[in-house]
């Protein structure tokens, strides 16, 4: 295989590993990790049996605004977590090992922010718990349905401001019998002058690139690839351990960078490479864009960034990609009709 | 004639993973719009004061089916006499509100439901 080969079917596996990506659930290999949301999930109480103080090692936060329940304690110290229906659920070992007993109704229910799957062929409540190790760090954070409204429809007649959730979830810390009151709160979108502004920005620019040289909307793309990356990286590197920060958020717009950049490479050899990398880069930056499209008037988002960055980014990102891709397109479609055969005279 | 082909097969894929992306993408969820308190609903529900505190404190109670059919042009009321709010499926109805709703087009939605002991609530609406 020569070194020019070798380069383009390294294209074609990378066309092959975004559509793998692109076809994953969104919460494979992970639990179904934060995303943008509406609710702001708050820890109001925390009460022990007997009024015993709960211990200064012990940790019992909410991760992803309303997304996960988390306690992290001390090692030596042990955690039980019973589930749903009172069964034997969740529990950390005085070495820091974090178990899930698989036959609990409560672990395949939470292992999505909404809750599908029941697990009804291995759930027994009475059969003895068979402990799967999650953690070795002392932490354990779960999907608890009981700190977030269920459903991504937003509520019928609720205004913001009001508390939509309320409810206690009780465990026990070294025996001590624990209740954690938690309260979710619907919160006022945001203004969508930000994503709108960034949206029409984007399209001026590629307007204004357009009719130059096939290379400027190619440099315009990697530029788009880049801040996907970052982006995409910030909501990677936001999510905290164990709540399963997702794959997908940073490796889609890292492959458009790769092919948009393989593209800008192959602007002076082949029309059909670069317009063919180039088409793949933006389907594979749009699908991006389409699959966190919640954070353009979502309350609340999965990032470390200035909310406006993150709308403001993605809007102008998926501008600039569905233009990449639509060029790409037609210039493929004129490839297509210029080498159509002749017709055979008689 | 090679280059024919790569072409229509370039394009070909991006349509093929659009099309897939918004196959996927797709749901099937009932509308529905409000109507006055004053109209007669086809059902009707009463969360009496204290449900909340009761519900909290362990106690079962029974108040809405987990699943709801109904058809499109039928109406649901849920009157809130507890000193909470509640959360049956997709509707919120606040401390002494009352929710009238009117199902315009079919489908099923699912969500939590804070007064029944299962904490699910199923809306199926039939054509």
């Amino acid at each position: 295989m020569t070194f020019e080969n070798l380069r383009q079917h390294r294209v074609w596996w990378a066309v092959i590993a975004g559509a793998t990506l692109t076809a994953m659930p969104a919460g494979f290999a992970h639990a179904d990790p934060p995303g943008p949301t509406d609710y702001s999930s708050v820890i109001v109480e925390v009460t022990t049996s007997e009024s015993l103080p709960l211990a200064d090692d012990v940790a019992v936060t909410i991760e992803g605004h309303d997304s996960f329940l988390s306690v992290t304690v001390a090692r030596g110290t042990t955690v039980k977590i019973p589930g749903y229906e009172g069964e034997e659920y969740l529990k950390i070992e005085s070495d820091c090992t974090a178990y899930e007993n698989q036959r609990s109704m409560s672990t395949w229910y939470n292992k999505e922010r909404y809750g599908s799957d029941f697990g009804a062929d291995v759930v027994d409540h009475d059969a003895a718990p068979e402990w799967l190790q999650i953690a070795s760090n002392c932490t354990l954070a779960w999907h608890d349905h009981r700190i977030h409204y269920m459903s991504p429809q937003p509520p019928v007649n609720a205004k913001p401001g009001d508390v939509i959730v309320a409810d206690s979830i009780r465990f026990t810390v070294d025996g001590i019998p624990v209740a954690v009151r938690v309260e979710s709160s619907l919160v006022e979108r945001p203004s969508l002058l930000a994503p709108l502004v960034a949206a029409a920005s984007a399209l001026l620019l590629v307007v204004g690139v357009i009719g130059r040289t096939s290379a400027a909307l190619q440099r315009l793309m990697v530029g788009a690839s880049l801040l996907g990356l970052v982006i995409g990286g910030a909501q990677y590197l936001w999510a905290a351990p164990g709540t399963g920060p997702q794959l997908t958020s940073f490796a889609l717009p890292s492959l458009a960078t790769v092919l948009s950049g393989s593209a800008l490479a192959f602007n002076r050899q082949s029309s059909i490479q670069r317009n063919g990398l180039q088409l793949m880069s933006g389907v594979f930056l749009a699908i991006w864009v389409l699959r966190r499209k919640d954070v353009l008037d979502a309350a609340l988002l999965p990032t470390s960034l200035p909310y406006w960055v993150d709308r403001a980014g993605t809007a102008a990102i998926g501008v600039i990609a569905c233009a990449a891709a639509g060029y790409a397109l037609i210039g493929l479609w004129q490839i297509a009709n210029v080498n159509r055969p002749s017709p055979r005279r008689a | 004639m090679k280059q024919r082909g790569i072409a229509f097969a370039l394009i070909a894929l991006a349509g093929a993973i659009i099309a897939v992306v918004a196959v996927v993408s797709g749901g099937d969820e009932p509308e529905f719009q409000t109507i006055a308190n004053s109209e007669d609903a086809d059902y009707e529900y009463i969360i009496p004061r204290g449900a909340g505190a009761k519900i909290e404190a362990g106690e079962s109670i029974n108040i809405i089916p987990a699943e709801l059919m109904v058809r499109i042009g039928e109406s649901l009321r849920i009157i809130n006499d507890d000193d909470r709010g509640h959360v049956v499926g997709v509707f919120f109805v606040g401390a002494g509100e009352t929710l009238s709703q009117e199902f315009t087009s079919s489908g099923t939605l699912s969500g939590g439901c804070s007064i029944h002991p299962s904490g699910e609530f199923t809306l199926q609406v039939l054509e």
